[in-house]
């Protein structure tokens, strides 16, 4: 117990400091641009004017200086954090409170505290960031932890840079076995507490609510909206790689909004040849939606939820990455159902663009039949109208105006323009929401699609034949469909005109760049899949390799390597009694074991002291009798003089002999002269010299 | 100064024949400032011993001759009516001198053995309610017969712990015999034997003695020694930190006279026996062959 209050007020060294301070640099370097910017002023003032006091031993704070600075920042913290309702509170309360702390570090418990903090912070930063190049930093943030525990136990001051360096990586290699049995085998338990993430303010190309003309320009976001593996491998046709992610149903004149839809058995019984299998890692979006490739039938995980508009949706919003698997049929047959609430996808409000229930009502007098109205607008659209990501403002009768006035837009203008069109000749419809495309990895076989691919298409219902997709997009600009979205707009400024797409815009440029950026990507997709999303995988790996797999067995297999490690470790603390020895005996050892190899008898007994061993061994070897007298000589002044009077040179010249003995003791042993008449190691007779 | 201890050594020697190991343990002894108790049979030169160490140490010395109706008075001294003054005068026994020499000290009785205890521990008597120091240096030069033999009182542990080393000297080997024999009797020769070192110089010596550095693992080691004397079976009683601080002053003194100015597990093995015996309680309804003694310091490592 004593001992333990002595360790615990024992100083800490200035290396121990610097490495405590560089450690929580490291730790809350990549949270800064979630702490207030005066908090990050302040630690960095706070933390270089620690460092000066250690190398100038002047500039100690007062301490009435100290109690205005705990003061201020932890006033600055409280109101910061009852303003901002997420982590970043809790981040610049960590984060402060370990500043603060580096202010009193002098004892070796102020250091502990600081390490512990240190790591929590260092966890605290993967719930913003779970992403590969944060992993990395994480391992160099627990480097730096590891660094200044050992500083703080280690007594040198001497190479305080670099030793604990290599000795912490040393030891977080020799912690990597560990590190691979718990992630494989260690359950994943749910979490038992949740924190909000504000994730939500990632740009997505969809919203629930579709009003073409309100925005001239189109917000595009490069980032990831979901990515696809397929079962065999192979994509479906760019035509066919329609995302299916949300139907809005109700036209109120302006704009369309999602329609409420009742929740509908997954289609499982369907085995047809044409079913596609894929698996989708969606990113975190805040909202429930799900992607699924048109047509959906069913996803077998339990957190997708299928409705009967033909999507599906999360049960809770998805704040974290999901992936599950799916099932889709390109073309689907019609199974022979009714519409349900037929008015409904043909409700109109009553009055409004003139022109287009005119040119509607001479349709009906021309007597088209369904296709044949679909077939007429879509040549309309194909012959008058041009496709452009900044269309002009619309406002009155939208689609009058854009109809018959404007005709340019992209493709929310034209499934709303459909949509609205073919309700007022009496095809229920609706428009669909979702993502069209998708960039295809080939080095990890994956569909990319990011938020810039999000489009609009019309469903139709044909009496005899169902929903029936029709892409008014197609019959403007054909080529959105089948060429990839950027190919088709990177020469276009107003695609790229965004700033945040010009990184975007020279990687397309540049081919190395781009292929760069796919093995990138590809890196990061096995990243989420196999790192991040490893817990989905995990019953199914461990049920290969062990079988059932039961609790029973998961705790056998997870106790019984740790258990071994265990024994292994109490094994090595047993025989390391006779290991911590002071270098100086260690090589007494090593002589006594090297001539032990050819005669037990030269053995030194334990009771033996260097002084007698040595003379007994020039006894029997007289051939290095100066060396052993000088050898035991240079021993004793070693370990048993006055510590004032040790030179440098001594221990230097001990450790020569030494070598030089044991390589002597190696020839004699090869020439034979050892080994032959060994006198008896009577110890106890020896001692028996000793005076009674 | 090391050279005359050299010498006095062999001029000890030169009276007592034959055993300069035991001899040079004794001079350590007197070095390090400690009683010295010596047991053997009568008749093997345990009082031609400490003679001839008072003699050549040039020490004033007494001896006493305890016998079983000896009173404590008889060494302290005590209060004599004078009758001129008409008053009690202290009359100093004669304990008073640098050197006592305690003759078959287990001969008498308890009570009186106790009389020396303060003499031996505080330099100083108390008599009469008056302290009287002792001259320095004050050293007891004990012998006794072995415990078993007839009309003997065994010393006290407490009084046994005081004496820093137990010697004995045992029959001489066959050629010293003999030489002996030749010789007769050199009790006489006692007086004629050259002053070697005298107090001034003996006490420059105990204070180099003192001044021996000891360093960490020879502490280390003296602590395991203790440590595995407490813990073996063998032994009743182990070794008690004043034994293990008996046995540092011991090796001090002996590391002083091998010319070193440290001190080295050698030394402390040199003197171990002598120091450490009468300190501990040995087992004796086991009829162990091997001395238990021995055994600490076979099995206990001297390197840690």
């Amino acid at each position: 117990m004593a001992e333990v209050v002595n360790q615990t007020s024992r100083e800490l060294t200035p290396g121990a400091k610097k490495w405590l301070l560089i450690m929580l640099i490291t730790v809350s370097a990549p949270q800064l641009m979630y702490v207030p910017l005066w908090l990050a002023v302040t630690g960095g003032c706070l933390l270089s004017w620690v460092w000066l006091t250690l190398e100038r031993h002047r500039y100690v704070i007062p301490r009435w200086g100290k109690g205005v600075v705990v003061i201020a920042v932890i006033l600055g913290v409280l109101v910061f954090s009852s303003q901002s309702k997420g982590l970043d509170g809790l981040s610049s309360l960590l984060i402060a409170g370990a500043l603060l702390k580096s202010m009193e570090l002098k004892k070796q418990r102020d250091g502990w505290v600081l390490v512990l903090v240190a790591c929590f912070i260092a966890a605290v930063g993967f719930l913003f960031n779970q992403s590969m190049p944060s992993a990395v930093y994480g391992g160099v943030s627990l480097l730096t932890i590891v660094c200044a525990l050992l500083m703080m136990h280690q007594g040198s001051t001497q190479a305080w840079l670099f030793l604990p360096v290599k000795k912490s990586l040393f030891m977080l290699l020799q912690s990597i076995p560990l590190m691979l049995i718990l992630f494989l085998i260690f359950p994943r338990i749910g979490p038992l507490w949740s924190v909000q993430y504000q994730q939500s303010t990632a740009k997505t190309g969809l919203s629930d609510r579709m009003q073409p003309g309100d925005i001239s320009r189109l917000t595009r976001s490069a980032s990831v909206a979901f990515r696809v593996s397929f079962t065999d491998n192979k994509p479906p046709a760019p035509e066919q790689r329609y995302w299916r992610v949300m139907t809005f149903a109700d036209f109120d004149g302006q704009g369309w909004s999602i329609a409420d839809v009742t929740k509908q058995d997954m289609q499982g019984d369907v085995s047809d040849d044409d079913l596609i299998e894929y698996q989708v890692i969606a990113e975190p979006s805040a909202s429930t939606w799900l992607f699924a490739l048109d047509y959906p039938l069913a996803s077998s995980a339990s957190a997708v939820q299928r409705y009967s508009d033909g999507t599906f949706k999360a049960r809770a919003a998805v704040s974290q990455r999901i992936s599950y698997t799916a099932s889709s049929l390109l073309i689907k047959p019609y199974d022979g159902h009714p519409l349900v609430n037929r008015p409904r996808y043909l409700a109109v409000p009553a009055a409004g663009n003139p022109q287009t229930r005119k040119m509607v009502r001479q349709w009906q007098q021309k007597g088209f039949s369904a296709e044949e109205k679909i077939a007429a607008l879509f040549k309309n659209f194909n012959q008058h109208f041009t496709y452009t990501l900044s269309p002009q403002k619309l406002q009155g009768n939208r689609i009058d105006q854009f109809l018959f006035d404007t005709r340019e837009g992209f493709c929310e203008h034209f499934a709303n323009a459909t949509a609205y069109t073919l309700r007022l000749a009496g095809i229920p419809s609706r428009v669909v929401g979702g993502y069209l495309g998708g960039e295809w990895n080939d080095y990890e076989e994956y569909l990319l699609i990011r938020q810039y691919e999000a489009h609009a298409w019309v469903e139709a219902w044909l009496d005899g034949k169902g929903w029936i997709r029709l892409d008014p997009t197609t019959a403007v600009a054909p080529e959105r469909v089948i060429q990839p979205f950027d190919q088709l707009f990177s020469s276009s400024p107003e695609f790229m005109a965004d700033s945040s797409m010009m990184a975007f815009r020279l990687q397309q440029n540049l081919a190395w760049l781009k292929t760069l950026s796919l093995r990138y990507d590809a890196l990061n997709y096995n990243w989420h899949r196999w790192i991040l999303g490893y817990h989905q995988q995990q019953n199914n790996l461990l049920q290969d390799w062990f079988g059932q797999i039961s609790l029973l067995k998961m705790l056998l297999l997870l106790f019984i390597p740790v258990g071994c490690m265990l024994m292994i470790v109490f094994w090595w603390l047993l025989k390391v009694q006779s290991r911590w020895m002071h270098p100086v005996d260690k090589e007494v050892v090593a002589i006594s074991d090297l001539l032990a190899k050819v005669s037990v008898e030269l053995k030194r007994a334990s009771g033996e002291t260097v002084q007698m061993y040595s003379v007994r061994l020039a006894e029997t070897l007289p051939e290095i009798r100066a060396e052993l007298d000088a050898w035991s000589g240079l021993y004793q002044r070693l370990r048993y003089a006055d510590a004032s009077a040790q030179a440098e040179d001594t221990s230097l010249q001990y450790h020569r002999l030494s070598q030089q003995l044991m390589s002597k003791i190696k020839r004699l042993g090869k020439q034979g002269v050892i080994g032959k008449g060994v006198k008896q190691p009577d110890v106890e007779k020896q001692i028996e010299t000793r005076v009674w | 100064m090391r050279d005359r201890i050299d010498q006095l050594v062999d001029t000890v020697s030169s009276v007592v024949l034959g055993k300069e190991d035991v001899v040079r343990l004794a001079v350590a002894c007197m070095l390090a400032r400690g009683h010295l108790l010596i047991e053997d049979l009568p008749g093997m030169g345990k009082t031609t011993l400490a003679h001839t160490l008072a003699h050549v140490f040039g020490l004033e010395y007494r001896r006493v001759q305890f016998t079983s109706d000896m009173l404590p008075a008889d060494i302290l001294g005590g209060a004599v009516f004078n009758q001129q003054t008409s008053s009690f005068v202290y009359h100093p026994g004669p304990v008073f001198t640098q050197l006592l020499l305690a003759d078959e000290i287990n001969r008498s009785t308890p009570k009186t053995q106790s009389a020396l205890l303060e003499a031996m521990e505080e330099g100083q008597v108390s008599s009469e309610g008056v302290t009287r120091q002792l001259p320095s240096p004050f050293f007891v030069l004990a012998t006794q017969n072995p415990t078993n033999q007839f009309g003997t009182f065994p010393l006290p542990e407490s009084q046994l712990d005081r004496f820093l080393m137990k010697i004995s000297l045992g029959y001489p080997d066959a050629d010293t015999e003999k030489k002996l024999l030749k010789h007769g009797d050199t009790r006489s020769d006692i007086e004629e034997l050259p002053v070697c070192i005298d107090s001034k110089m003996l006490q420059d010596i105990q204070t180099a003695c003192q001044q021996v550095a000891v360093s960490e693992p020879v502490l280390d080691y003296i602590q395991r020694l203790a440590q595995f004397s407490r813990s073996s079976e063998e032994i009743v009683l182990g070794l008690s930190p004043r034994g293990a601080l008996a046995l540092i002053q011991a090796a001090k003194a002996w590391a002083y006279m091998s010319g070193r100015d440290f001190l080295t597990p050698d030394d402390v093995q040199q003197v171990f026996s002598s120091v450490v015996e009468h300190r501990l309680l040995i087992r004796k309804d086991l009829n162990y062959q091997a001395d238990p003694i021995r055994a600490i310091l076979t099995k206990v490592d001297v390197l840690s």
